[in-house]
């Protein structure tokens, strides 16, 4: 009886303690998962020893972000693109339309240039594709690397948040330690257990995220630049057609008779188109190099928009000034 | 088992430096050639004997990992020797010395006996530190200096027990109060020389002690 009752206790206290030892760490954990939420101040030490961790996260992050403005970017700047193209259709179909009512020379001039406008229209369309590819890419690379990365540096952090609560746990049992002690050393290896486990979870997670993010920057710029690749010779195809008529055009003016006027206009009209040019050119490098290049992108791209639009009213203006002129 | 005293030893380092080694060297004379990172801190004890008296030494092989840093502070109270370890072969844990020595010094007695070691002398070929340097910055702040070896146990005994000397002779100069505990000297259950009613409380408490 004596034995039986022994055994009972035994169990009872045995139960007891692990209910206990579960309700400490949990403890634990609300206390650290508090200090993280209000934004108290963390040990610095502990902090620090994540410092590797940390800035993998902050690149994570970054890239995050950066894609998402990079879709948005996509967005305008295809749309801008059409707009900019129906722009021109109009004033090319404009001048062919005026330029056959007119018989004189400028006439003929005017028909050129406008069927020069309606082709580069049509051409400027072929921008879209390999753009519509990297927004596709860009939304697959989100809904799959990204996210993926992201279920990770959850788990990761649910585990930091436990291990720090542990460490906490063990400053606490440290404070008044005693070897010699048996009852203070059972509950120090009881935490010290609960912090090796959380530590090897915690370990082998943080070296996940590291691996994964790493892996998610580098399959970015794969993929930015195998894609901006194709974008840059579409790019590069299309102005060289285009510039290829236009300087067509310039070689049929220089027996006319406004001849200051038009070569100065046309030569700056050209200059105009080289800068833009130029530009494009130089996003596209940076844009290769990633997400601060394509920050660049974002910023810049207004103005090269309006670039664009500029040269086209500028031709309009020239266009009208040539005309009066000539009548 | 009976002591005249007993001291507490902190052993302090960068990780991977062989701090755990070197305690187990001193206590079980074995080397361990598998990193197994010390969580928090591990115990060990052992006796020897200095000027005929039987004098326990309790040592507290602390973690060295940075995330432990601050729970490790809590463990410098009331140590009376510390061995402070770098690697002679990782240049980058002999310059963290100082960081280790402040800590050393704000959390622990005036008193305490630190002891510098410059371990893994066993690997000559791929030695960073000379062990000049490593008497210089003895000297310059007034450790006691040894280069040893945890795997060939070459001046592991010495390490340890010229501390334990060290603090010894203080003691007997007069400059450890050994009544007050937070010295990390505590005297024996059959100390014949103290008749003072605290040590006769702590001699209860350690009867048939050594669990450690
Ligand atoms: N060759 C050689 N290797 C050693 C010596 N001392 C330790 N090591 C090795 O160094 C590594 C680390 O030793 P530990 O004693 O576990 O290191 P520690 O200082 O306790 O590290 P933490 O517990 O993380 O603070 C192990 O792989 C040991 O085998 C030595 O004297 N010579
Ligand atoms: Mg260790």
């Amino acid at each position: 009886v004596f034995q039986v009752h022994c055994d009972i206790k035994w169990h009872i206290q045995n139960r007891d303690s692990s209910v206990v030892n579960k309700f400490q760490k949990k403890f634990w954990k609300t206390k650290q998962t508090l200090i993280k939420v209000t934004g108290k101040k963390e040990d610095e030490h502990v902090v620090a020893s994540d410092a590797d961790l940390d800035a993998k996260l902050e690149v994570f992050h970054s890239i995050q972000r950066t894609c998402m403005e990079l879709l948005k970017v996509i967005e305008q700047y295809q749309r801008r693109i059409c707009f900019l193209s129906q722009e021109e259709n109009e004033l090319g179909r404009f001048l062919r339309f005026q330029g056959s009512q007119d018989k004189s020379r400028a006439g003929k001039i005017m028909q050129a240039t406008g069927k020069a406008l309606c082709f580069s229209s049509q051409q400027r369309l072929a921008l879209r594709k390999p753009l519509c590819r990297l927004y596709q890419e860009i939304e697959t690379f989100r809904y799959r690397a990204i996210s993926d990365t992201w279920l990770t540096v959850n788990r990761m952090e649910q585990s930091r948040t436990e291990y720090r609560g542990a460490l906490l746990w063990m400053k606490d049992v440290s404070q008044e330690l005693d070897p010699d002690t048996h009852k203070q050393m059972e509950k120090f290896r009881k935490v010290q257990a609960q912090v090796r486990t959380t530590k090897s979870s915690f370990d082998k997670l943080k070296n996940d995220v590291c691996q994964k993010v790493d892996l998610l920057g580098a399959s970015r710029c794969n993929l930015l630049s195998h894609i901006l690749t194709t974008y840059q010779t579409t790019l590069l195809h299309f102005w060289g057609k285009t510039s290829h008529t236009m300087a067509a055009i310039h070689e049929s003016f220089k027996g006319c008779q406004h001849k200051e006027v038009s070569t100065v206009k046309v030569r700056a009209f050209f200059h105009e188109e080289k800068n833009y040019r130029q530009k494009i050119k130089n996003m596209m490098i940076k844009a290769l190099h990633g997400a601060k290049g394509l920050a660049f992108l974002q910023e810049q791209r207004p103005p090269v928009l309006l670039n664009g639009k500029l040269s086209v009213l500028y031709f309009i203006l020239f266009m009208f000034l040539f005309f009066y002129s000539a009548t | 088992m009976a002591y005249a005293y007993l001291f507490k030893y902190i052993i302090i380092g960068d990780t991977g430096v062989g701090k755990s080694c070197l305690l187990l060297q001193f206590t079980d004379k074995r080397f361990q050639p598998v990193h197994d990172l010390t969580i928090g801190v591990e115990f060990g004890a052992r006796m020897i004997t200095i000027d005929g008296k039987q004098i326990k030494l309790q040592i507290w092989d602390t973690a060295g990992q940075e995330s432990f840093r601050s729970i490790t502070r809590s463990y410098y109270r009331g140590a009376a020797g510390a061995l402070l370890v770098y690697d002679i072969t990782r240049r980058d844990t002999f310059n963290h010395l100082t960081t280790w020595l402040e800590d050393a010094r704000q959390h622990s007695n005036s008193n305490m006996v630190i002891m510098l070691i410059g371990n893994k002398s066993d690997l000559e070929s791929r030695r960073e530190v000379k062990k000049e340097e490593g008497e210089a910055f003895a000297r310059e702040h007034g450790l006691i200096f040894m280069e040893t070896s945890a795997k060939t146990a070459s001046n592991v005994e010495e390490a340890f027990i010229n501390t334990a000397k060290e603090i010894y002779e203080k003691i007997q100069e007069g400059v450890f109060d050994i009544n007050n505990e937070a010295n990390g000297i505590k005297i024996g259950p059959q100390h014949p020389t103290t008749n003072s009613p605290l040590s006769t409380s702590q001699g209860g408490q350690h009867a048939g002690g050594g669990c450690c």
